[in-house]
């Protein structure tokens, strides 16, 4: 019997399509990732260098800008409405932590008045966010 | 003379392709492990929630001290005008002769939050624990 010891053809899986595989489902996933984020007002965040970083999962963010107008979800609400969306959130997760997006240039009178409304449904733990850089110069 | 011109190849030019894929998935990871998502920076307050308001807590004044921002963005400690930078040391001075000090901010409706905020900023910096926040007129 002959058996033929040395094959001619080696066995081989190409391997050079890999990278384009693998690039492609790089660009996939970059594709269809959607970072949830909301939009809210254009607002020019305080500086300082006490803050804290603070857990994102119990954010409920309330966006104050300079002409004084509220967004909560993207959509302008009173400060009454802003005050029961966040009691909800309270209802389901007491850890809620309302972070006041405000404008260095907004009255003082609108962020009392949405603080009064936050006391009377219970909305208590809030946190005035401001930018990351750090210190303001201060005068 | 003849010139021999060899037509056909034997061997073929090819670049090992096969690494790439490592390369890629290297990048792919070490981008993933550098990459930092923004985390959010905030001053944490508790608000007294409205329940709470019937038993109003009696305060000593001599434990107290106001800082009042005016209409016009000017802030003063106790009626004297101060600089926002100066607050941080002014009240840790007081808080080492008082420990019991409460500090009480007090915005006119028409100030702006930003001065409010680095109000808020020097206080929390001086390691006041004991803030109360109130608008002038109410």
């Amino acid at each position: 019997m002959n058996f033929e010891r040395n094959q001619k053809t080696k066995a081989t899986v190409p391997t050079a399509s890999m990278g384009d595989i693998v690039f492609l489902l790089l660009i996939f996933f970059m594709v269809t990732t959607v970072f949830k984020t909301e939009d809210g007002l254009e607002v020019d965040l305080p500086r300082a260098e006490s803050g804290n970083e603070i857990k994102r999962d119990d954010i409920r963010n309330i966006y104050v800008d300079r002409f004084g107008r509220i967004s909560v979800d993207d959509t302008l609400v009173t400060e009454q409405r802003a005050a029961q969306l966040m009691a909800q959130s309270v209802q389901t997760n007491p850890m809620t932590i309302v972070a006041f997006q405000g404008d260095v240039d907004t009255d003082y009178a609108v962020m009392d008045r949405i603080m009064e409304e936050l006391k009377k449904v219970n909305a208590v733990r809030v946190s005035f966010n401001n930018k990351v850089e750090g210190a303001q110069p201060k005068f | 003379m003849a010139v021999k011109i060899r037509k056909y190849r034997r061997e073929q030019d090819e670049l090992n392709m096969s690494s790439i894929s490592d390369i890629v998935f290297l990048l792919l990871i070490y981008f993933m492990v550098v990459t930092v998502f923004q985390q959010d920076i905030g001053m944490p307050f508790i608000l007294p929630a409205a329940s709470d308001q019937q038993e109003t807590i009696r305060v000593k004044e001599s434990n107290t001290t106001t800082l009042e921002i005016t209409q016009n963005n000017i802030t003063l400690l106790d009626g004297e005008p101060i600089v926002i930078n100066a607050i941080k040391n002014r009240l840790s001075k007081m808080l080492m002769e008082n420990p019991k000090l409460i500090v009480i901010i007090e915005n006119h409706p028409a100030s702006d939050y930003g001065q409010f905020a680095a109000v808020l900023d020097e206080v929390r910096l001086a390691e006041c624990r004991r803030v109360s926040i109130k608008m002038s007129g109410t």
